[in-house]
């Protein structure tokens, strides 16, 4: 077991390790920053001296390197366009993240057991349709789109709620909202359980539980859905990595919220070098991390896993 | 061959009269168990033999009325369980039947067990729903059906799961589960087919014992006239969702009549001597959604003639207790 988590984590590390490569030569692809940032009329020299300011005139090794030993002490630098330190744009911005996302998740995952649990045990129902095809809506209506259509409507015409920004429970009900049915938090999982939980439902281990005088809710509940559960953890644990990343950064930008999610896109606008290194970097970990925790938690569901 | 004395009651334990179960599918109306009658006595083991497919299976299944949902559907007929019509019980009167009164061993071991519960949850749930145990009680309950089919150590092997077990100790499990509250009938659904040789035999001599410890009455599925032989008072030779012959074990090996029946006695292979090839049956069993006129083994029967192709033989009594559905009688 201690082998397997230290294999674990060099992985995690290497995982890491070309991730900010990738995104290191990404962002330069996109151009140079100080294109955008020198005043029109500045002089050739003006520029030479603020790329030197900003180390954008070393070789790109160097760059990368002095980014990697900067990055493991923790030291992200400081935005290019505010010169603010980017720890501290993090710092400030991805709570607000964190707290859309797992409202998020919360809501979506709210729907989303029941849905895929009733859709199995009433396999051909209505309901059944109905998860099916709300599952559909989910996974292939475009977050940005359904965003615009509740803005336009509950903010729009009817003005019921704000439009943008961070404040009261108010500000969370469009953004969660959005998140919570768009992606495949919500469509992923009722897929995932209806099958896991129909494939278990035909099990021998639950025809035994039935010939044992069990009520048919203590079979379902029961012994059907601890089963049925394990696939679906890995994948939530995986999905909330991507809702809080890609998700994110179009739900963020459409409602103005204040997260990591639309720091992301103001930063590619700008091209903010460390700050989009940070926010993906940021992302990337949660990514593993979710990993590492949903296999800790199929240790809880699954005993097999338990023993090995 | 062995006789046991066969035990007849008065009135048998469990009664099956007309049993219909179909399965209505897309393909058509598929008459699984096709006006089954048979009856079981107390302290008996009754045998059911027949190919794959034939209908054994959903026999018992319907016996528990955990026929597969929502396709399969129990048509007709009656199952007296001690005289009271078990078809006839609402939904949660029936549950108080399974488990407590009526009991089954699933044929695979390596998936009748739920893998993320102890085997110790798993055999005290029914002792725990039927007789109200709790505590320190219900493990000793739970410890004494393991300790009923011979697992050493019975008190730490509560506490495993099912993956830490062999597959001939995890049908031991399977067992416990069924015999925890002591029953009164227990159906064994092919409980050894998938057990290798040598513990299929234990577990056999085991269900032989606690058979007579407790006198429990045992319906024994199966393909393997070995067993039957070993095991069985008893036995019905199903064929496409019938019963086409029933008798006495010593009866049937001896005197066969059912042509289905001799063709299945020939298939077994002998051990006193080498045979170049096995006998079987030429053909393949019908399609149960759609049966052929008369006769069902007719199209595969070396004796049928115009009659059996066209018309639905009759039961024909061979002697006492034996019977037969064929036009064209083997004659022993």
């Amino acid at each position: 077991m201690q082998r397997y988590i230290l294999f674990r984590l060099v992985q995690a590390g290497a995982t890491l390790l070309a991730v900010s490569l990738v995104v290191f030569i990404l962002a330069r692809l996109t151009g140079n920053p100080l294109d955008l940032l020198m005043p029109i009329d500045s002089t050739p020299e003006q520029y030479a001296q603020e790329s030197q300011r900003l180390g954008l005139d070393k070789p790109l090794y160097v760059q990368f390197g002095r980014f990697l030993v900067n990055s493991v002490q923790a030291d992200l630098g400081k935005s290019i366009r505010t010169g603010r330190p980017v720890l501290e744009l993090l710092r400030q911005r991805f709570p607000n993240t964190m707290k859309l996302g797992l409202s998020a998740m919360a809501l979506a995952l709210a729907i989303a057991f029941p849905l895929g649990i009733l859709a199995a045990v009433r396999r051909g129902s209505f309901l059944d349709g109905a998860a099916r095809t709300t599952a559909v809506f989910g996974q292939s209506l475009p977050s940005f789109w359904v965003g615009i259509l509740l803005l336009s409507v509950f903010a729009g015409t009817l003005h019921l709620l704000p439009a943008g920004g961070a404040g009261g429970l108010k500000h969370y009900l469009l953004p969660t909202v959005t998140l919570a049915l768009t992606g495949f938090m919500l469509s992923g999982v009722v897929r995932l359980l209806r099958s896991s939980m129909l494939d278990v439902l035909d099990s021998e281990y639950v025809k035994l539980a039935r010939a044992k005088g069990l009520s048919e809710n203590v079979v379902v509940w029961k012994h059907a859905l601890k089963n049925a559960l394990i696939p679906v953890v890995t994948f939530v644990g995986f999905y909330f990595a991507l809702l809080l990343g890609g998700a994110s950064v179009v739900v963020e930008t459409v409602f103005a919220w204040p997260g990591v999610g639309r720091l992301a896109y103001e930063a590619v606008m700008w091209r903010d070098y460390p700050v989009v290194q940070a926010v993906v970097l940021l992302l990337a970990t949660l990514l593993v991390a979710a990993n590492l925790v949903v296999d800790i938690l199929y240790a809880y569901l699954d005993p097999r896993v338990r023993y090995r | 061959m062995t006789t046991k004395p066969v035990a007849q009651g008065a009135t048998p334990l469990l009664q099956v009269d007309d049993l219909r179960t179909y399965f209505f599918t897309r393909w058509g109306v598929v008459k699984s168990v096709d006006g089954v009658s048979f009856s079981v006595g107390r302290g008996e083991i009754f045998g059911l033999v027949g190919e794959s497919g034939c209908g054994k299976s959903i026999t018992c299944l319907s016996l528990m009325r955990l026929v597969p949902q929502p396709a399969g559907k129990i048509v007709g007929g009656r199952i007296l369980f001690e005289g009271r019509d078990l078809l006839k019980l609402g939904e949660s009167e029936m549950r108080r039947y399974r488990g407590r009164h009526i009991s089954i061993i699933l044929q695979d071991p390596m998936t009748s067990l739920n893998p993320v519960f102890t085997v110790g949850d798993q055999i005290a749930e029914p002792v725990r729903l039927h007789q109200r145990a709790r505590g320190r009680d219900l493990w000793d309950r739970a410890a004494s059906a393991l300790r009923l089919l011979r697992i050493p150590d019975p008190e730490t092997r509560l506490g495993d799961y099912p993956h830490q077990m062999s597959g001939g100790m995890r049908q031991r499990v399977v067992g416990a589960i069924a015999l925890a509250c002591e029953p009164h009938v227990l159906i064994a659904d092919e409980a050894t087919t998938a057990l290798d040789a040598t513990i299929q035999a234990q577990y056999l001599a085991l269900l032989q014992e606690v058979h007579e410890k407790k006198g429990l009455s045992i319906i024994f599925v199966t393909h393997d006239f070995g067993i039957v032989a070993k095991m069985c008072h008893r036995v019905a030779v199903m064929y496409a969702g019938k019963i086409v012959e029933m008798a006495s074990v010593r009866e049937l090996f001896d005197h066969p009549a059912h042509p289905y029946t001799v063709a299945l006695l020939d298939a077994v292979p002998p051990l006193d001597y080498r045979v170049e090839r096995l006998a079987s049956i030429e053909g393949q069993p019908p399609q149960l959604y759609k049966l052929p006129s008369g006769c069902s083994f007719s199209p595969r029967c070396p004796r049928s003639d115009s009659l059996c192709v066209r018309e639905s033989p009759p039961q024909v009594t061979v002697d006492g207790g034996h019977w037969a559905t064929c036009w064209r009688l083997v004659d022993a």
